[in-house]
């Protein structure tokens, strides 16, 4: 199934914003990550982490999300298909564990949240740092924009025989 | 039905032979494993937040109770 000209543009529109929005609210939250972590001031720390729950629930994980559906329907709906070339599979890999890591790993983050408005400035220094995952995170959202940029060459086995049999087909 | 090509084995495609994986989506793999070990053994060890995979369990309120008493 390839989807007409005008809807593909949509589509690919919709999944640039999804995609490029989850990658700069990434490095916004890191940098707040980084305040948190390395802030003496507990008003700044509260702040920070306020601020890393309220982007991770209401930004971050719908763009996520919002980059997954429409990187389903883009691929699905084009020739380059789901599981025909590498770096189309990579990118679907990459994107589905990115996002359960997301999902599993906010609700800590509310909870961390919570301590953190209830702590004192006294304990300031033992508070858990949160640079691990968006620092992993970052890492991998930059390797998927490498893959959509560059689209390396290499068509899987299943590609493959689809294009085997589309020729044959057509002959 | 009749249109369908009919090969002998998945390998037999008219002689013609199909491709290996390229280089480049081996190293890649190997990176995406590699970052998955490492997030795996980060968090077992502990390294990944001071924090256990219970926590990923959805278990907010454990998470809670447990800073909270570490503090």
């Amino acid at each position: 199934m390839t989807m007409k000209p005008g809807i593909r543009k949509f589509s690919l529109t919709l999944h640039i914003t999804s995609s490029v929005g989850w990658l700069g609210t990434v490095i916004a939250y890191l940098a707040l990550a980084f305040a948190a972590a390395t802030s003496k001031d507990i008003q700044t720390v509260r702040g920070a982490w306020i601020a890393m729950e309220l982007t991770g629930w209401y930004v971050i994980v719908p763009l996520a999300i919002g980059s997954l559906l429409t990187g389903l329907i883009m691929s699905l709906g084009t020739p380059w298909g789901l599981f025909k070339h590498y770096w189309v599979l990579f990118k679907l890999i990459l994107t589905v564990v990115s996002t359960l890591v997301l999902l599993l790993h906010m609700p800590l983050v509310s909870s961390l949240a919570d301590v953190v408005a209830k702590t004192e400035s006294a304990n300031i220094g033992r508070l858990q740092r949160e640079l691990f995952h968006p620092g992993v995170g970052l890492l991998i959202l930059l390797l998927i924009v490498i893959l959509s940029v560059y689209k390396p060459r290499g068509m899987t086995r299943y590609g493959w025989r689809k294009q085997h049999e589309i020729r044959k087909l057509s002959q | 039905l009749n249109k369908l090509p009919n090969f002998k084995n998945e390998n037999d495609f008219n002689g013609e032979i199909p491709p290996g994986m390229p280089r480049w989506a081996k190293i890649t793999l190997i990176i995406i494993i590699a970052l998955i070990l490492l997030f795996g053994i980060m968090h077992l060890i502990g390294m990944g937040g001071k924090h256990s995979p219970m926590n990923h369990m959805g278990q907010r309120s454990l998470a809670a109770h447990t800073v909270a008493n570490k503090l």
